[in-house]
């Protein structure tokens, strides 16, 4: 199983040069059975990263553009008349896949946004009145360009929340950049991708992950963390037990990805800012600049022995 | 200029305070004042909720006038005293309401409710009324912290916890600053006039005069003695003397108003005429406040060390200060029970004590004639006089019948039914009508022992008046024709001797001194009275002098610094405990065994200036420690290995062996590679 793990970033690294620890990050959250949210820049790599992802782990793929005058039924599907049946025929839409990639979610409406939601959360959608379930594995890897930039409607912290881990992929370090243009196009590297994994495999992985084991000293550091941003006075408000729980579980798959049975601070630590930084707000911080000097505040204030 | 407004939870603390502090007063204040403070209430909530508008300058002008005008009609004749300046501080403190624009008016006003909260301890110094003021001042500090609220704050119970909180905390510093800080004696002071009414005795007697005063179950004052308690039937409280008659009335000497309490007190030369036999009584007394000038003592006292106190000419003591006993007063007296007084008399006086008005009760003084006649001396006359009281067919009752002009012929022949001034002044009469100097003495007789706070309670239905009898042989001499009629109002009190006609108390149906049958209640009745006499003794009469006693009972020396020091040296004790309640962490770390053996490798390290980070895992840590010290590098490592398989993979804290001996064998590579 190790074996399968290495392989899989490593053939991930092909595509994405200079990441691996990006690579590991979203492969940790897939095994949480979370989603993914990346933000950065445009032509970061963002889509490459969920391309690679789906091709490695051999899962059906669609890419959700998300424009301003995307409509929900664009993304779920919608009925239309067959003329021979002489009944509605319901046509599924893009969602109907094992891994989206919601491409630039923030660019939409929040009517549309909230379209994901259900489907997200529930891993079914409701279309006229009928209840369908999506298929498993499901993960939703979506895209944003930062807040900040013109025509994005902020993703509001409910549904901030849906998301296991935010992360930014960043620009890469001068070695991994000189590779990517001395190399071969991207895409051609992409297509080349074969499956490392089989959906079996997957299922084993994420059933394997639940199992890493838990002392009391670890759950003990995790409600220090908890605690800590419950009461200090810069955080405008603390994790909630979803976010402990997301924690935990992001936690554990990365001690599965570092090929331990048991979890320890330093994976707590490693994955703390990818889980919480979303889901936090300094105090002072009118204008969602992000918590990102919280997360390191957080990690340095608490100490890992009670 | 932006509109204030006052936070409604502020508000409402303030109307509320406002109500509470002036209510002690309403009974007191004239009907007007009380409805202009509703009625400015009522307009400061209208203005709140924006129905109504402050009043214009022309409206607060004509309000401030009318309530000058009357105050000045409503106390006519006496604008100078006490209660219409705390009737022009309400009027004030409501009227303030109106103009309550900015936050500095609200603070005024609130300040004013302190303020008026001070002036009830001039009318009031009893325990519930200091409770009740206490949660007064409650009040008016959630106003004050509502004020510093913003408008959204919602809760209003909150503020008043937080204010009560507030002051419960200040207690210490309160009681600090009441035992040591200096008592000054007030540069003037202001007449009461409503405390008149419950004078208690009077300096005159008239039939009728004690009976009705013994329809009032009101505390008189309490003696504590340092000794036994005397005899109940030897508790003769000496108030006045009374030595003129007119034919009605007793009265006091008439130049005994004015010569004592102008000026100084020197020790008066007649004291010497006393002649003390038996040992000393000690006592004190806590006299109630009767806003006049005499003191009460038994017979024979001494002057006490005290320079509100004089002795007059008839063997009282009197109160030297022009206002009279406008609050509780306390003073030491000592006694002796066995005593001889004036046996050399001026014959101003001896004339004084037996001259009586020509003409008036001729049938009592032809039986005074006869009865001389037949008496050996004077004192077989004063025993044949004191047995006419006992064989006559004489009644003591609370209910004497009226009398007509010869009043004491009246009652010795037709009626024969009196209380004890009736005797009393029949008595003297007779006696006077023989040559024999007599006079009567008012006062009280009795107590009641309260054996929880060990104090005797002299309550106003104990007033008596009796006799003193002179002689040469024995100088003046007590004689209570009231022994002869009822002994046991001289043995067991006054409810004993008129337990027949049911008038004990008629007047105070809720009076629980009538209940004395019901053993709980009077048990009861008995240790609030004992609560109340502490209170007295220990609170209300902490004057200066009680300060100094019970500061010098501590400090050698009692001079500013030391108090001072005394004072610092709390507030600092305070200071540190609470400080010391800050400090101390919410809860205590609890360590594994595991947890601690890491600790102390950690520790080792960060002697060597490589300490942990707080938040810097095991690993991390072993990492940066390889790099800085490579030859402890696998020392390092084995602990931090050990650590983390016992406290995350396997879970066992409890097993801290292995991870003993790694850190010591850390610890011994750790000094080798350092020599």
């Amino acid at each position: 199983m190790r074996d399968v793990i290495d392989n899989t970033i490593a053939q991930v690294g092909t595509v994405l040069l200079g990441k691996e620890p990006r690579i590991r990050l979203a492969l940790a959250c897939l095994l949480s059975r979370g989603h993914l949210l990346i933000e950065d820049l445009p032509g970061m790599g963002k889509t490459t990263l969920a391309q690679a992802l789906a091709r490695v782990l051999g899962l059906s793929y669609t890419r959700i553009q998300f424009t301003s005058d995307l409509l929900p039924a664009d993304i779920l599907g919608v009925s239309v008349f067959d003329k021979n049946s002489a009944s509605f025929q319901f046509h599924p839409g893009p969602i109907f896949n094992q891994l989206i990639l919601a491409d630039e979610i923030n660019r939409t409406t929040p009517k549309s946004q909230s379209a994901l939601l259900e489907a997200m959360e529930e891993q079914q959608v409701t279309v006229e009145g009928a209840t369908r379930p999506l298929p498993t594995p499901f993960f939703v890897i979506a895209t944003q360009n930062p807040n900040n930039q013109g025509g994005t409607f902020a993703l509001p912290e409910s549904q901030l929340d849906r998301f296991l881990m935010r992360i930014e992929l960043g620009y890469p370090d001068p070695v991994a950049e000189r590779q990517l243009l001395r190399g071969e196009d991207r895409r051609q590297v992409l297509n080349r991708l074969q499956p490392t994994i089989t959906p079996a495999q997957l299922a084993a992985l994420q059933d394997q992950c639940q199992q890493v084991k838990v002392a009391e000293a670890l759950l003990d550091y995790i409600q220090r963390l908890v605690a800590y941003t419950r009461q200090a006075p810069e955080f405008a408000y603390g994790l909630s037990p979803r976010g402990a729980l997301a924690l935990l579980a992001c936690a554990k798959s990365w001690a599965l990805l570092e090929g331990r049975g048991h979890v320890v601070p330093e994976d707590v630590q490693a994955v703390l800012p990818a889980v919480v930084e979303h889901r936090l707000r300094e105090t002072a911080d009118f204008s969602g600049h992000g918590a990102a000097g919280l997360t390191q505040r957080l990690l340095s204030k608490v100490d890992i022995i009670g | 200029m932006t509109a204030f407004q006052i936070p409604r939870n502020s508000l409402a603390w303030l109307l509320a305070a406002q109500l509470a502090v002036i209510a002690p007063h309403v009974g007191r204040l004239p009907l007007w004042v009380t409805l202009m403070v509703l009625g400015c209430c009522c307009w400061r909530v209208m203005v709140y909720q924006g129905r109504w508008s402050y009043p214009g300058r022309w409206t607060k002008s004509l309000f401030v006038l009318t309530g000058l005008l009357a105050l000045g009609f409503g106390y006519k004749g006496h604008i100078y005293g006490l209660e219409p300046a705390v009737a022009l501080l309400v009027i004030a403190f409501s009227l303030k309401l109106l103009e309550m624009q900015h936050k500095r008016d609200a603070y005024i006003v609130i300040l004013l409710g302190y303020f008026v909260v001070i002036t009830e301890f001039l009318f009031f110094q009893s325990i519930p009324y200091t409770l009740y003021m206490l949660g007064a001042v409650v009040l008016l500090t959630a106003a004050l912290i509502g004020l510093n609220q913003t408008q959204s704050h919602r809760r209003p119970t909150q503020t008043l916890k937080l204010a009560a909180t507030l002051l419960a905390q200040s207690l210490p510093m309160m009681l600090v600053l009441f035992v040591l800080f200096p008592r000054i004696s007030p540069l003037w002071t202001l007449p009461l006039e409503s405390q008149a009414a419950k004078s208690g005795v009077t300096d005159q007697m008239r039939p009728g005069d004690v009976a009705s005063l013994s329809l009032s179950p009101d505390l008189a004052f309490t003696v504590t003695f340092s000794g036994p308690v005397p005899a109940y039937s030897q508790l003769y409280w000496r108030g006045l003397v009374l030595e003129d008659y007119d034919g009605k009335t007793w009265r006091r000497r008439d130049n005994r108003k004015d010569d004592i309490w102008r000026d100084g007190p020197p020790p008066p030369a007649w004291t010497g005429g006393i002649e003390r036999l038996g040992p000393a009584t000690d006592y004190s007394i806590i006299l109630e406040p009767t806003r006049q000038h005499w003191l009460f003592s038994l017979a024979a006292a001494d002057l006490p060390d005290n320079t509100d106190v004089a002795m007059l000419a008839d063997y009282t003591l009197a109160y030297v200060q022009r206002r009279g006993l406008t609050s509780k007063f306390k003073y030491a007296v000592s006694s002796n029970l066995d005593y001889r007084l004036a046996t050399a008399l001026d014959e101003s006086v001896l004339a004084r004590n037996t001259r009586l008005p020509a003409g008036v009760n001729p049938r009592s003084r032809a039986l005074a004639r006869a009865m001389r006649a037949a008496s050996s001396d004077q004192a077989d006359y004063v025993r044949r006089v004191m047995t006419y009281f006992n064989r006559e067919g004489f009644v003591y009752t609370l209910q004497p019948p009226l009398l007509g002009d010869n009043d004491i012929d009246e009652f010795l022949f037709d009626q024969r039914r009196g209380f004890c001034e009736h005797y009393a002044g029949s008595f003297v009469f007779m006696l006077r009508a023989a040559g024999v100097p007599a006079r009567v003495v008012l006062g009280y007789q009795g107590g009641e022992y309260n054996d929880l706070a060990g104090f005797v309670a002299i309550r106003q239905f104990d007033a008596h008046a009796w006799a003193e009898v002179w002689s040469a042989e024995q100088g003046w001499v007590r004689v209570d024709p009231t022994q002869m009629v009822a002994p046991e109002r001289i043995e067991r009190g006054l409810e004993m001797a008129v337990a027949g006609e049911d008038t004990f108390l008629a007047d105070s149906p809720l009076s629980w001194l009538k209940y004395r049958q019901l053993l709980w209640l009077t048990e009861l009745r008995m240790q609030v009275d004992a609560i109340g006499h502490y209170w007295d003794n220990w609170v209300v009469g902490y004057n200066p002098q009680t300060q100094l006693a019970f500061l010098s009972r501590y400090l050698q020396d009692v001079n500013a610094s030391r108090i001072g020091m005394l004072m610092l040296g709390g507030f600092f004790t305070m200071l540190a405990l609470v400080s010391l309640m800050v400090l101390r962490k919410p809860n205590v770390r609890v360590l594994s065994g595991v947890d601690r053996q890491y600790l102390r490798f950690c520790q080792m390290l960060s002697k060597q200036g490589l300490a942990r980070m707080p938040g810097e895992g095991p690993q991390a840590y072993c990492e940066r420690l390889g790099q800085a010290r490579p030859s402890l590098a696998q020392a390092a490592k084995r602990v931090t290995e050990l650590y983390l398989q016992l406290n995350y993979a396997d879970d066992t804290p409890a097993k801290t062996a292995a991870l003993k001996k790694a850190v010591s064998a850390f610890r011994f590579k750790a000094l080798t590679a350092d020599s």
